[in-house]
């Protein structure tokens, strides 16, 4: 085994969720504020298809 | 008869592997259904690159004179020179996906980011086992469950291992009903899995389907710039399918384009399937890892659904749902609902499993990025 490999996947995994999770966060923000702005209105329980 | 014999005896023990591999493949894709779209090309594919001085790759005649075999063209042209059809399919799945399940139950979208956990954890187990930097994380986009993203990254980042990681990628997303369901057990209670989740979506307004994909790629290109051609083609085709002006465009890239670039596309991965790069102890150990990469991916994704569940104290998530946060779409979806069903026949968990899977798509295509771009700037 390679440890700077093994160092450096480990950087990039702490970095990648990270990263994964800031642009979901974000998105996840926008979206719920679009809903709030454009209008979205809850809907009754909708029936459910397969 | 000494044209025939002579050409037998000029296959290697390891083309005869290949021919192998290349018929397993066809089997699985017509007599099991696994991804056939894209094995069935792969398998055949394999028995063509493999025959010996094959016209389907470069040969030189006469001593000097070159000629282009189709299938390298193919792969040079589609795939080393722009990744082209990778990434023109994402034109079609875009085109495909109907984000409104997701925009109408935002927190879902969490789950696509939790799920893309195996990835990671895939590339330090290859690093463990001693592969490079490069390879180990084009080994651990297996668990991005999504060919063309698995395909772009390996060849971006030069692995010498693309033929594996294809073959792998779309061997597992067919055995996702397989490989979660004893995953979630894993990690989970019989109480747990009998949390019962109501369905209120709120509605979704065109204006939110149409803001949405221009957003997730000017957010995505600037937290990852090595995914914009990624998401940016994923979300152009959803734009199209999502701005009501260009439907005939849509079909065409639903159907046409997308059928086109994958029939193209498995014939020309092939190349890499080339007997003396793929028949190597390495090749099994990356199926072992693809298997890993599945497995901790829906590890992830329940945990951090039960994680989510200590901070709500009421309406909470059934674990199961996290699992769904994987881009094996739809297969993931239908997966957690049907094992929701066993558990309580009244307890259906679709369509927030939908919204969670439909996640994983973006989760996917940004993990690709972002890999790309932290392996680029550490091998730098």
């Amino acid at each position: 085994m390679n440890e700077q490999v093994f160092w450096d996947s480990l950087y990039i995994m702490g970095n990648g969720m990270l990263r994964i999770f800031v642009v979901i966060l974000i998105l996840t923000s926008i979206v719920m504020l679009l809903a709030k702005f454009s209008g979205g209105k809850k809907n009754k329980t909708d029936s459910i298809q397969e | 008869m000494d044209f025939l014999l002579s050409g037998i005896l000029a296959i290697t023990w390891q083309q005869w592997i290949m021919y192998a591999v290349g018929i397993l493949l066809i089997y699985l894709a017509i007599a099991k259904g696994f991804e056939p779209g894209l094995l069935l090309p792969m398998g055949f594919g394999a028995i063509l690159v493999n025959l010996p001085a094959s016209g389907v790759l470069n040969q030189t005649l006469f001593g000097t004179e070159e000629t282009h075999g189709i299938i390298e063209w193919l792969f040079e042209t589609g795939i080393e020179a722009s990744e082209a059809l990778p990434i023109l399919l994402f034109v079609g799945i875009g085109a495909m996906i109907d984000f409104g399940p997701l925009l109408s139950n935002p927190k879902m979208f969490l789950f696509g980011a939790a799920a893309q956990f195996g990835i990671f954890f895939t590339i330090t187990v290859a690093a463990i086992l001693g592969f490079d930097l490069n390879d180990a994380a084009s080994i651990g986009i297996i668990g991005a469950a999504d060919g063309p993203t698995s395909i772009l990254v390996s060849k971006l980042l030069k692995s010498e291992y693309i033929g594996a990681i294809a073959v792998a990628a779309y061997s597992y997303m067919a055995l996702v009903p397989i490989v979660q369901p004893f995953a979630i057990k894993l990690v989970t209670t019989k109480k747990e899995r009998l949390i019962r989740m109501e369905y209120n979506p709120k509605s979704v307004t065109k204006t939110t389907r149409i803001v949405f994909p221009i957003i997730v790629t000017f957010i995505a290109g600037l937290v990852a710039p090595a995914s914009v051609s990624l998401v940016g083609f994923l979300m152009f085709g959803n734009l199209i399918r999502e701005c009501g002006v260009l439907n005939t465009l849509s079909e065409t890239a639903q159907n046409i384009l997308a059928n086109l670039i994958t029939l193209l596309l498995g014939i020309t991965i092939s190349f890499s399937m080339q007997a003396e790069g793929f028949v190597r102890i390495e090749t099994l150990i990356i199926m072992g890892l693809g298997l890993v990469a599945f497995v901790m991916d829906t590890i992830g994704g329940v945990l951090f659904a039960k994680l989510m569940n200590l901070f709500i104290p009421k309406n909470k998530i059934n674990p199961m749902v996290g699992a769904a946060g994987i881009s094996a779409f739809p297969m993931s979806a239908r997966v957690v609902q049907k094992m929701g069903l066993k558990e309580d026949p009244s307890n259906h968990l679709l369509m927030h499993a939908i919204s969670a899977n439909v996640s994983g798509q973006i989760g996917s295509v940004v993990a690709g990025g972002v890999i790309i771009n932290l392996v680029i700037e550490l091998l730098k």
